[in-house]
C-alpha cells in the first residue's frame, strides 16, 4: 500500500485459490451454495477482509471508520473472477477479488485485464515460480520476502547496461522520495575492470538521484553480480533492479540476472518492466 | 522503429513460450497419441484396437492433467474415435448414450434437486440428537450418517450437506484453525471418509458404479439389478464403517474431547430451520419412490429412466426450478462419462482391453490367470493407485475393461473394479469428496495421506474377505 501510495495508484488485492478438480466442480458448487446459506464465507474472503480491515487500520483508506461494517457474503460474479463489493462506493483505490486456478496464468489474466503496473507477491524461491513471474507477468514484480513493517529500509539499486536500468533507477527514485528512503546504488562487474557501459549507466543513475535530490550512495564491486546483490543486501534492503531484455529462449533455459537474484535473494526484490 | 520490432518479436517469443509452457501436457499427449499411431503396431494386436489404446494413452494424459476442460476430453473422444477410424459415427454416437451414462445424469440431477430442499439444517439436527456432544461420539454419527446416505444420493451431494455442520463446528470451537487443526481433520475427513466408503454401496452411490454396471449390460449380463448390487456391495460398507472411526480418532487426536459450547451454537443456528416442511416431506418421499423403482423397476426399464423418471416427478411438483439443476449440475462431466464409456465398450470390442490384460499377465508368468487371491489382490491395489493419481470414475471407465479380461468371472472382477476405485483416500484431487472437503480451505493435503494409507490398506483387506468369503457364499 506504501508502494501504491508513492505511484498515486488503485490497489487491487486478489486472493487466488489453487485450481481445483474440475471433475468435482458440481459438487463443489452445491457445497458452496450450501455453505453461503449456513453463512460461511468460501475460502479466501477472510483474507481479504483481513487486508481490508489491516489497510483501514493503518490509515490508507479514506473514511474507514465512519463506514458500514464490511460484509463477507457481497460477492459479485465478473467474467473471470469474483469481486467483494466494499462498504463504501467513494471507496474507489481499493478493490477486492478472488480468482480460481493456476496463479501465474491468473496474475497474468488479471494483468492483462486490468492493465496493473506492479505485482506485489510472497516470496518464492522456486527457479520455475522466479522465472514464470517475470518472464510472463507484463508488470512489474514486488516480491515481499520477509518484509519486516518496523524496519527502514534502504533501496539497493542494482545498475548495469542492460535496457530497463534507467527505469529501474527512475522507479526507485519515485519510490524513495515517496518514502523517504535512502538508495545504495550498486555496480556489479564480472572483471576488474569497468567497461563504458557499466561506468556510464552508474555515473547516470547517481546524477540522477542527485537531481532529484535523493540521498544516496554508490557502491562498484567486482564478482558474481548475482551473489553480490544478495550479499550487499542484507535483511536491511529492497533491491530495485530492471528486468532481462534478453531473449526469451535462453531465459527459459538459462536464466537471467533478475531470475537467478529472485531466487536467491531472502528480501524483499523490486523487478522494475 | 527497430525497437519497436524488437520488443514484439521478445514479446511473440515470450508469449509462445508461455503457450507451450502451459500446454506441455497437451503436447505431450499429441505426441504420445502420433508416435503410437506412425509406428508400427505389435503383431498380436488389431490396428483398431492399438489405435483405441492410443486414444486412452491420450486420454488418461488429458484427464490427469486437465490439459482440456472435461467437455473437451469428451469430443476428443469422439472425434477421435471416428477419424481414426475405430469405430462409424453412428456406433460412436449409439455408445454414447446409454441407459448407464442416463443413469449418471439422473442421479447428478437428483442430487441437485436434493441439495435445493435445504435438509442439511434438519440433518445438522438429527445428527446432534443422535450423538450429544462428545467429540468421538460425533464422528462415529457422521461417518454413519455420511455412509448410510451417500450410498443412495451420491457422496458428492452428502459432503455438500454435511460440510457446514463439520465447518460450524470447528468454527464454534476455534476461529483460528490454527489452535484446531486436528479437530478440523477429524470432523471433515469423517464426512468425507464416511461419504466414499457408503458410495459403493448401490448403484447410486457413485458413478463409477454406474460405469462398471454399463459395461456390464454392454457385455450382456442385464441380471445385475440394484438389489443385486447392495448384496454384494452394503456388507462391506458395514464392515468399514467401525474401522473408519478407529482409525480417524487414532490418527487426528483432537484437540477438544467434548464440543458442548459449539454444538449449542449450531443447535440454536439449525434450530430456526423450524419443523419439516411439507416440501421437504414430499422431496424425501419422492426420493424414496425413486429409490423403490430402482429396486422394482430396474430390470424392465433400466436403471436411468428410473432416475430420471424421479427428477421428472420433482420438476413435475415444483420442487425444484430447471435453473437450479442447470446450475448445479456438471454437464462437462456428464458428458466425459458417456464419453469414456464408448471408448470403454471401444476397447472391449477392438480387442484393446484384451491386449493389455494379456500383456499384464505374461509379465507375471501367468501368476495372474492361475491364482484368483493373487488377481484379485493385484486388481484392487492397480485400481486403488490409479483412483488416487488419476480419479475414481475415470478409473472404472479405462480399468473396468482391462480388469474383466484379466480372467475369472467378469461379475466379480467388476464388483472388485468399481469398490476398490473408491478407495480414493489419499489425495484431495481423487473424489469429489475429498476434493470439497479440501477446498474449505481446513485441511492439508497431508491429512489425507496421514489416515488414507491406512483407510486404504484396510479397505482393500476388507474387500478381500468380502470376495473370499461373503460372495461366494451369495453367488
Amino acid at each position: 500500500m506504501q508502494l501504491a501510495n508513492a505511484f498515486l495508484a488503485q490497489v487491487t488485492v486478489a486472493y487466488v485459490e489453487p485450481p481445483l478438480a474440475s471433475m468435482s466442480s458440481d459438487g463443489l458448487n452445491m457445497a458452496r451454495e450450501t455453505l453461503e446459506k449456513w453463512g460461511i464465507p468460501q475460502p479466501g474472503v477472510e483474507v481479504l477482509e483481513w487486508a481490508y480491515r489491516f489497510m483501514g487500520a493503518a490509515g490508507y483508506i479514506d473514511g474507514f471508520h465512519q463506514m458500514t461494517p464490511f460484509q463477507q457474503n457481497r460477492l459479485v460474479s465478473k467474467s473471470q473472477h469474483q469481486e467483494l463489493v466494499l462498504p463504501s462506493t467513494y471507496n474507489e483505490k481499493l478493490r477486492l477479488i478472488l480468482r480460481r486456478g493456476d496463479i501465474i496464468r491468473e496474475l497474468r489474466q488479471a494483468v492483462e485485464e486490468d492493465q496493473y503496473h506492479v505485482t506485489v507477491i510472497g516470496g518464492s524461491g522456486e527457479r520455475k515460480m522466479a522465472h514464470d513471474l517475470i518472464e510472463y507477468i507484463d508488470s512489474s514484480i514486488f516480491v515481499v520476502n520477509n518484509f519486516k513493517e518496523d524496519l527502514t529500509y534502504k533501496l539497493l539499486l542494482c545498475v548495469d547496461d542492460s535496457n530497463r536500468t534507467r527505469l529501474a533507477v527512475k522507479t526507485a527514485a519515485v519510490v524513495a522520495a515517496a518514502l523517504n528512503l535512502e538508495v545504495v546504488v550498486l555496480t556489479v562487474s564480472k572483471t576488474t575492470r569497468f567497461g563504458p557501459g557499466y561506468t556510464a549507466a552508474h555515473n547516470w543513475a547517481m546524477d540522477y538521484l542527485a537531481q532529484k535530490e535523493i540521498k544516496h550512495t554508490g557502491i562498484k564491486r567486482t564478482g558474481d553480480p548475482v551473489t553480490t546483490f544478495i550479499n550487499e543486501q542484507g535483511t536491511d534492503k529492497i533491491i530495485v533492479m530492471g528486468s532481462s531484455s534478453g531473449s526469451a529462449i535462453k531465459k527459459f533455459f538459462r536464466g537471467s540476472k533478475p531470475q537467478k537474484t529472485l531466487q536467491g535473494s531472502k528480501s524483499p526484490i523490486l523487478i522494475v518492466k | 522503429m527497430v525497437k519497436i520490432t524488437s520488443r514484439n518479436h521478445s514479446r511473440f517469443l515470450s508469449n509462445t513460450l508461455y503457450w507451450i509452457d502451459k500446454n506441455r501436457w497437451l503436447l505431450l499427449a499429441f505426441l504420445v497419441g502420433a508416435i503410437m499411431n506412425l509406428a508400427p503396431h505389435p503383431g498380436d494386436i488389431s490396428l483398431t484396437g492399438w489405435r483405441t489404446l492410443s486414444v486412452t494413452a491420450m486420454v488418461l494424459i488429458l484427464i490427469v492433467s486437465e490439459a482440456l476442460p472435461l467437455a473437451g476430453v469428451a469430443l476428443f473422444i469422439a472425434v477421435a474415435q471416428v477419424v481414426l477410424g475405430i469405430a462409424r459415427s453412428a456406433t460412436v454416437a449409439s455408445t454414447f448414450m446409454s441407459d448407464a451414462v442416463f443413469f449418471i445424469m439422473g442421479s447428478l440431477m437428483l442430487a441437485a434437486a436434493i441439495i435445493h430442499q435445504g435438509l442439511d439444517a434438519r440433518l445438522a439436527l438429527g445428527i446432534i440428537r443422535l450423538t450429544g456432544n462428545k467429540t468421538s461420539r460425533l464422528v462415529i454419527g457422521l461417518v454413519t450418517i455420511a455412509a448410510i446416505l451417500s450410498s443412495f444420493i451420491g457422496s458428492h451431494t452428502v459432503v455438500a450437506m454435511l460440510l457446514p455442520v463439520g465447518m460450524s463446528l470447528i468454527r464454534n470451537t476455534s476461529l483460528d484453525n490454527k489452535q484446531v487443526t486436528n479437530l478440523s481433520a477429524l470432523l471433515l475427513l469423517s464426512i468425507a471418509y464416511g461419504a466414499i466408503i457408503g458410495s459403493v454401496g448401490t448403484p447410486s452411490g457413485g458413478a463409477r458404479n454406474a460405469i462398471m454396471y454399463g459395461y456390464w449390460m454392454d457385455l450382456g449380463f442385464h441380471n445385475i439389478t440394484y438389489l443385486i448390487w447392495m448384496k454384494h456391495a452394503y456388507p462391506l460398507i458395514l464392515l468399514e464403517i467401525p474401522f473408519a472411526i478407529w482409525i480417524l480418532l487414532h490418527t487426528f487426536k483432537p484437540e477438544y474431547e467434548n464440543l458442548d459450547s459449539a454444538v449449542r451454537k449450531l443447535k440454536v443456528k439449525v434450530a430456526h430451520g423450524g419443523v419439516v416442511t411439507g416440501q421437504q416431506k414430499l422431496s424425501i418421499f419422492l426420493f424414496f419412490l425413486t429409490f423403490l423403482g430402482w429396486i422394482t423397476l430396474s430390470e424392465r426399464l433400466g436403471l436411468g429412466i428410473v432416475a430420471i423418471a424421479g427428477v421428472l416427478l420433482y420438476i413435475v411438483f415444483g420442487l425444484v426450478k430447471w435453473e437450479d439443476i442447470n446450475r448445479n449440475t456438471n454437464w462437462g462431466v456428464i458428458l466425459l462419462f458417456a464419453a469414456a464409456i464408448s471408448l470403454g465398450v471401444q476397447m472391449q470390442r477392438t480387442g484393446g482391453a484384451l491386449w493389455v490384460a494379456q500383456s499384464l499377465t505374461a509379465l507375471t508368468g501367468d501368476l495372474l490367470i492361475h491364482s484368483e487371491p493373487l488377481r484379485n489382490g493385484f486388481m484392487m491395489i492397480i485400481t486403488t493407485v490409479m483412483a488416487n493419481t488419476l480419479s475414481s470414475a475415470a478409473t472404472v471407465a479405462i480399468l473396468g475393461p482391462i480388469n474383466i479380461n484379466l480372467g475369472g468371472d467378469p461379475i466379480t472382477t467388476g464388483y472388485i473394479t468399481a469398490i476398490s476405485s473408491a478407495f480414493a483416500y489419499f489425495t484431495a484431487h481423487a473424489a469429489p469428496a475429498t476434493m470439497i472437503i479440501y477446498s474449505s480451505g481446513m485441511v492439508r493435503s497431508s491429512h489425507f495421506l496421514r489416515a488414507g494409507w491406512r483407510m486404504g490398506l484396510v479397505s482393500m483387506a476388507l474387500l478381500m474377505l468380502v470376495t473370499m468369503v461373503y460372495w461366494p457364499l451369495i453367488l
